[in-house]
C-alpha cells in the first residue's frame, strides 16, 4: 500500500493538511507496551486503516477499497455523518436512535453485545414505521453476521472449540438463521457441521450455494474450486450413505410462518 | 413486476407453501407451509431475488 495509494502526491496532501498520520506497527517485541493497539481497535488483518478522534476513540475503520484520498474522503463523509447523529440520539431526538445503529453497524463500531443491547432499546416511532422496520431487519442481518463472526472468533486455533462452532453454526443455518449474502466463512463450517451430524440436506444446500457464488470457474481447465467442488460431492455421498438423515422436513403439520423481507421498494 | 409480486411468486412455487402473502408495509411475507417445510431453501428462494429474508416467526 506504500508503494501505491499512500505515495501519492494527493495522499501526501491530504494527510500533510487534513488528518494527522500516525502508524503503528506490531512487533512482538518483549515489553513493548503499545503491542496490544491492534486488538484493542479491533483489527482483524494487516494493514487496518481506521480514523480516530483528538482522544483516540476510533470513528470509523476504512474498508479495502477505500485505502486511497477518495475513500479517505467518503470515509469522513460517513464521520460526519455519525457525529450528527450520535449528537441526535443524544438529545432524544426520535427515530434517531435506529438510523445510528445501523450506521454504527454498516461502519463496524460496535461489538455484537453493545449493537444487542441497542437494538433490544429500540422503540417503534409513531409515524414511518415501515421504514423503522425495514431499518430494524437491516440491522438484525448485520447483527447476525456480527454474532457469527463473534462465534468464529471465539473458538481461536483449539480445533476442539472449532467443532463446537461447527455445530453452533449448522444449527443456525437449520434455524434458518442465514447470512443475506453468500459467506464461505459461515458455509464452510455449516457445511463441516452437517458432515457430523449427518445432514445431507443443510449440507447440500452449502454446496449449492458455494457452486453459485463460484460459478464463473466451473467452466474451463480443472481448479481449486471445482476440485474443493468434487470433494464436496464426495463427502454428500458418504453422509448419504450413511443413512443419515436426508429429509428436510423439521415440522410434522401445517403452520405458519413470518418471514422478515428487506429490499422491497 | 413489482417487488411484492416477485416475492410471492417465488413462495408459491415452493412445494410446501399452501397460502403465502406479502406485506408491503410490514416488509414481511406471511406463508402457511406443509410438513416438508424447509427454512433453508424458502429463505433462499427469497435472496435469490436480491431481497434479504431471515424467519421471523414461526408457529
Amino acid at each position: 500500500m506504500e508503494s501505491g495509494s499512500l505515495s501519492s502526491r494527493d495522499f501526501a496532501s491530504y494527510a500533510s493538511k487534513e488528518v494527522v498520520p500516525y502508524l503503528h506497527v506490531t512487533s512482538r517485541i518483549q515489553g513493548n507496551t503499545t503491542d496490544g493497539i491492534f486488538r484493542e481497535y479491533g483489527g482483524t488483518g494487516f494493514p487496518t486503516l481506521l480514523f480516530l478522534d483528538a482522544d483516540g476513540n476510533k470513528l470509523a475503520k476504512v474498508a479495502g477499497a477505500d485505502r486511497n484520498v477518495e475513500g479517505f474522503r467518503k470515509t469522513e463523509g460517513q464521520i460526519a455523518r455519525l457525529l450528527k447523529l450520535r449528537d441526535a440520539a443524544a438529545s432524544g431526538k426520535e427515530g434517531t436512535d435506529v438510523d445510528l445503529l445501523l450506521l454504527e453497524l454498516e461502519m463496524g463500531l460496535t461489538s455484537f453485545t453493545s449493537a444487542q443491547e441497542a437494538r433490544a432499546g429500540l422503540d417503534a416511532p409513531k409515524k414511518k414505521r415501515s421504514s423503522f422496520e425495514e431499518k430494524v431487519a437491516k440491522i438484525d442481518n448485520l447483527l447476525l453476521n456480527l454474532e457469527i463472526n463473534e462465534i468464529r472468533r471465539s473458538a481461536g486455533r483449539d480445533p476442539e472449540k472449532r467443532k463446537g462452532v461447527e455445530i453452533t453454526l449448522y444449527e443456525f443455518a437449520k434455524d434458518g438463521r442465514i447470512p443475506a449474502s453468500y459467506s464461505s466463512s459461515f458455509w464452510f463450517p455449516v457445511m463441516e457441521g452437517a458432515k457430523r451430524m449427518g445432514d445431507a440436506t443443510i449440507f447440500a444446500v452449502g454446496m449449492k450455494l458455494f457452486r453459485e457464488q463460484y460459478d464463473e470457474h466451473f467452466t474451463g481447465p480443472e481448479n481449486r474450486v471445482q476440485n474443493r467442488y468434487k470433494k464436496m460431492e464426495e463427502d454428500l455421498a458418504k453422509i448419504k450413505e450413511k443413512g443419515a438423515s436426508t429429509s428436510p422436513a423439521e415440522v410434522v403439520k401445517s403452520q405458519s410462518v413470518v418471514l422478515a423481507v428487506t429490499g422491497m421498494t | 413486476m413489482n417487488c411484492a409480486a416477485r416475492v410471492e411468486q417465488a413462495l408459491a412455487s415452493l412445494p410446501w407453501v399452501e397460502k403465502h402473502e406479502v406485506d408491503f408495509g410490514k416488509k414481511e411475507a406471511h406463508i402457511t407451509v406443509n410438513g416438508k417445510f424447509d427454512k433453508v431453501a424458502t429463505l433462499k428462494a427469497v435472496t435469490d431475488l436480491g431481497f434479504g429474508a431471515t424467519v421471523k416467526k414461526i408457529g
